[in-house]
């Protein structure tokens, strides 16, 4: 009998898949060693030892968002398809949004259907901040900067192979200080992430020190304000006293020579800055000539004011964000005030009254006919049969309105903003899928990291509460998006994409010249320079084409004073047939530009330019079709700006 | 096969005299053109003037067309059913059952079948008016024809009560009028508030865009879900279905009545 008992048990041990809990070590961990920031997206790093045989399942994040005031609240599982040989050990990086401590991280791992592994991450016991400082460097010598602040701070280090693979993974980072440190061993992914991070509005601090060859390395050279030279000694740091009026000791010290090559000379002259900074998009690189860590620095009784020059940590609340999460600009979405325009194309009461008018007339006919001429029964039902027939089918064929037919409707309006001297631009999406009839749908991202800002939903149904995030390949998608019928699911996205234009402004004695090359593959339509409250249409440039352009504001008239910038554009923009696409620009200028005065938002000159395609969704096969237009924007900084004539405004107001 | 049973309906006398009577009755033709420039001005009311999506309510046209017709509908199969339908009008029931050589049973179906031909002939000219209407408000041909059916069911049913009715209270035409009308008022208004599961237009809303706003108690039975609607639907053709019984019983019993009344006169003529 014992010997039955053990073959069962051999055969149904020996039928299972070959898959089980003992197999699978997970382990994880969560932000930038241990150290997150709400209402930001951050790091989890998951490791995975397979001891077990060869395995492919799917490796998942869950998080909890939205709002229980709003009803809104919801599940976003990030997952990425895994394989694991035997003895493997994998390490994979997710980039999540966190918004509370309330719920924890589920993090798992799943095999046709069986959860192999899992661990939970408890956010009360992470070490949150409201700025995080990423330390590239050999030394713990930042430590000083987690009390310099009003806000509470934290200080990681990281080393080269720790930084993100994504621009994603520096969402959480305030700012990142590098010093004695060689980009050159980064990846390549690794350097286009921290280029796009700083394009987004990051700051990084290249600091000098005596290891002089790594600031000439090719990488740290092309984001440096100034070309390096070699190493000088000079005594003390005059101008930095005299600057700070904070007496620095007059000590011997060894700093970086340099000239400035673009950008800004803050402290110090363009032939040798001491301090200096250059934007990239929204972001600034700043060089330190000197070893913030050796003397005098290290004691310097001036190092808060100066470090807060030099980091500029915003301590603005986004109230964007909060009031979006409120509820409070649901109504303000463009998403939104697309669908309350004119978008849906009801035949008109005209035409309804044709169709009434020939139905009910040809009725009245038949029965007319019917009286006076007597014919046999049947033939009446078959022509008055036919009658219904053919006015049911007209009525199916003919009257609907043909988009609330489809599955869904799916917006793209997107906004694209391109820096000069930049590779990548930043391109915020905001999406919208409504359905009238309900259903279940997947957006598919033309990006592969696409971060998902902010979401809600409206209408008569309910939308599901759980969403599928799949990342990992060649391009991200949000799957799982149910719908009770008649209701909208609105996303807020946002992603940094490859710069569809390269832009170059100078400026001269009468105005500026511009030179746009458009090099990617969508013709720029409707491209128009805003320039002191005057228009300059630059018109459409096709895939490879490049325009140079002498813009002369003193031979152009300027709008009326009174005028909006979005109305001004919009007057220039390309004339269009559908009127649809009408609705989509309008929307996404006011979007853009609100209710500021043309005069007001030119003081900086910039290009605005239509791509007539969505810029965020890809269309896949079987899904509906994305109806969507690009708004590109580029604020031009001519190049002829005087570099070190002066310190830029914002430098000399928190100098004082 | 299918048409076996239109087949032996049609060799009904009775049904035959009704299709009759309702081809040469040219009254019923211009009630059908009267219904129909109603309807018609109901969905050129509310057909949508504006081309935005308004996210809290779905289009009003479905619902509304849809109400309506199932509002007239049913008013008129419950007068026309309690009405005398063929050429008894100036006889009664018994007098005429006692008069005509057919069964009782053939008689009732006969007579339903021809009350369900003028049913379906409103409900047929409503048919493209509520295919336009759904067309502009989103709805999918399921929910047309679902919307559809519930009409047909509600106002067959209402004159399957209707003919019962008529058949058992023939010689009482005030009660009769006074109760057909009761009827329709409970069915139509006033079951909305105390019985939603029986109340026509609640279904027809329930079976549409806008069922989250008129939700009605789903129905779990083992391994099936039945919605709202299909409960009405469900206890309508139940409903439907007794009355015909009753209907039946009664021709039965004035028949019965009538051939013994026959007999007694036959004897006391012979004594």
């Amino acid at each position: 009998m014992w010997r039955f008992g053990l073959i069962v048990l051999v055969l149904s041990f020996g039928g299972l898949p070959a898959i089980g809990w003992a197999q699978i070590t997970l382990e994880a961990h969560l932000g930038l060693q241990g150290t997150v920031r709400l209402e930001k997206w951050n790091r989890v790093t998951v490791s995975l030892y397979n001891a077990g045989a060869p395995l492919q399942g799917t490796l998942g994040v869950r998080v909890w968002r939205g709002s229980e005031y709003r009803k809104d609240l919801h599940v976003l599982t990030f997952t990425r398809a895994v394989r694991l040989p035997h003895r493997a050990r994998k390490r994979f990086s997710f980039t999540v949004p966190i918004a509370s401590i309330t719920h924890p991280i589920d993090v798992f791992m799943q095999s046709a259907g069986v959860r192999l592994a899992q661990q939970q991450l408890d956010l009360r016991d992470a070490l949150s901040a409201e700025h995080i400082i990423v330390g590239l460097t050999q030394d713990l010598s930042l430590d000083f900067l987690a009390t310099a602040f009003q806000r509470h701070t934290r200080v990681t280090y990281l080393q080269v192979p720790e930084l993100p693979h994504d621009w994603s993974g520096y969402d959480s980072v305030t700012a990142m200080v590098m010093k004695g440190v060689s980009l050159q061993s980064a990846t390549q992914r690794q350097w286009v992430a921290l280029q796009q991070w700083i394009i987004r509005g990051g700051t990084l601090v290249v600091a000098g020190d005596s290891q002089v060859a790594l600031l000439q390395e090719p990488r740290v050279q092309s984001l440096l304000p100034v070309d390096v030279l070699g190493l000088q000694e000079q005594q003390g740091l005059p101008r930095l006293a005299e600057y700070y009026q904070v007496p620095v000791p007059s000590v011997p010290l060894i700093a970086v020579q340099a000239r400035l090559q673009r950008g800004q000379v803050l402290v110090g002259t363009p032939q040798t800055p001491l301090l200096a900074q250059r934007r990239l998009g929204q972001g600034r690189v700043v060089f330190l000539a000197v070893d913030y860590a050796a003397r005098p620095l290290d004691t310097w009784a001036g190092n808060q004011a100066f470090w807060k020059d030099i980091l500029q940590p915003t301590d603005d609340i986004d109230f964007g964000r909060v009031f979006a999460e409120l509820g409070l600009l649901d109504d303000t979405h463009p998403i939104i005030k697309l669908l309350s325009r004119p978008i849906l194309a009801y035949p008109s009461h005209m035409l309804l009254s044709v169709l009434l008018l020939a139905y009910c007339g040809l009725l009245g006919l038949f029965f007319w006919w019917m009286r006076r001429r007597r014919a046999r029964p049947a033939r009446y039902w078959a022509y008055g049969g036919l009658i219904l027939v053919a006015a049911t089918v007209m009525a199916y064929g003919v009257f609907p309105e043909r988009a609330l037919r489809d599955p869904a409707l799916l917006y793209d309006l997107s906004t694209l903003e391109v820096y000069s001297g930049a590779d990548s631009a930043r391109a915020r999406g905001y999406l919208g899928v409504f359905s009238a009839r309900g259903g279940q749908f997947d957006l598919s991202f033309q990006h592969p990291t696409t971060l998902l800002r902010h979401t809600f939903h409206k209408g008569a149904g309910k939308a599901g509460e759980t969403l599928e995030v799949t990342t990992g390949g060649a391009a991200s998608a949000i799957r799982g998006i149910r719908l009770d019928p008649w209701t909208l699911r609105v996303f807020s996205v946002e992603s940094m994409t490859a710069a569809p234009i390269e832009i170059k402004a100078e400026r001269h004695s009468t105005g500026m010249t511009v030179r746009v090359r458009n090099q990617g593959t969508i013709a720029l339509e409707g491209a128009v320079v805003v320039s002191q409250g005057r228009l300059f249409p630059l018109g459409m440039l096709k895939p490879g084409e490049e325009l140079f352009e002498d813009l002369y504001t003193t031979l152009q008239p300027a709008e009326s004073q009174y005028e909006t910038t979005w109305q001004a554009l919009f007057k220039h923009r390309p004339q269009a047939a559908d009127s649809r696409v009408a609705y989509l620009q309008e929307v996404l200028l006011q979007h853009h530009f609100g209710e500021s005065h043309l005069m007001e938002a030119s003081a900086q000159p910039f290009l605005a330019g239509w791509l007539y395609t969505p810029t965020l969704l890809a269309s896949s096969p079987g899904s509906p079709a994305v109806d969507g237009m690009t708004l590109v924007f580029s604020p031009l900084v001519p190049d002829s700006q005087p570099a070190g004539a002066g310190q830029p405004a914002d430098w000399q107001r928190r100098g004082q | 096969m299918l048409w076996i049973p239109f087949r032996r309906a049609f060799r009904n006398v009775i049904f035959r005299g009704g299709v009759e009577e309702f081809v040469n009755n040219t009254a019923r033709w211009s009630h059908g053109i009267n219904y129909l420039i109603i309807l018609s001005i109901v969905l050129f009311i509310t057909w949508p003037k504006e081309a935005f999506l308004n996210l809290r309510d779905p289009p009003l046209p479905y619902v509304a067309t849809g109400g309506i017709a199932l509002v007239m509908l049913a008013y008129i199969n419950i007068s026309q059913g309690s009405r005398k339908l063929l050429g008894e009008q100036y006889m009664s029931l018994r007098e005429w059952l006692s008069l005509a050589p057919i069964k009782a049973e053939t008689f009732v179906r006969g007579y339903v079948a021809a009350g369900f031909l003028e049913c379906g002939f409103f409900w047929a000219l409503s048919l493209p008016l509520l295919v336009l209407a759904a067309g502009v408000a989103g709805e999918s041909l399921t929910h047309a024809a679902a919307g559809s059916l519930i009409v047909l069911i509600c106002a067959g049913t209402y004159r399957m009560i209707a003919v019962a009715l008529l058949l058992c209270l023939e010689r009482d035409e005030f009660l009769l009028y006074l109760l057909v009308r009761v009827f329709y008022g409970f069915m139509i208004v006033v079951s909305g508030f105390v019985w939603p599961v029986c109340n026509p237009i609640w279904a027809f809303a329930n079976a549409s865009l806008w069922h989250k706003d008129y939700r009605l108690q789903e129905q779990a039975l083992p391994g099936i879900e039945i919605p709202g609607w299909g409960v009405t639907v469900g206890l309508h053709l139940l409903i439907a279905g007794l009355f015909f019984i009753i209907a039946s019983v009664r021709v039965r019993w004035i028949r019965r009545q009538a051939m013994r009344l026959d007999v007694a006169s036959e004897e006391a003529e012979t004594s």
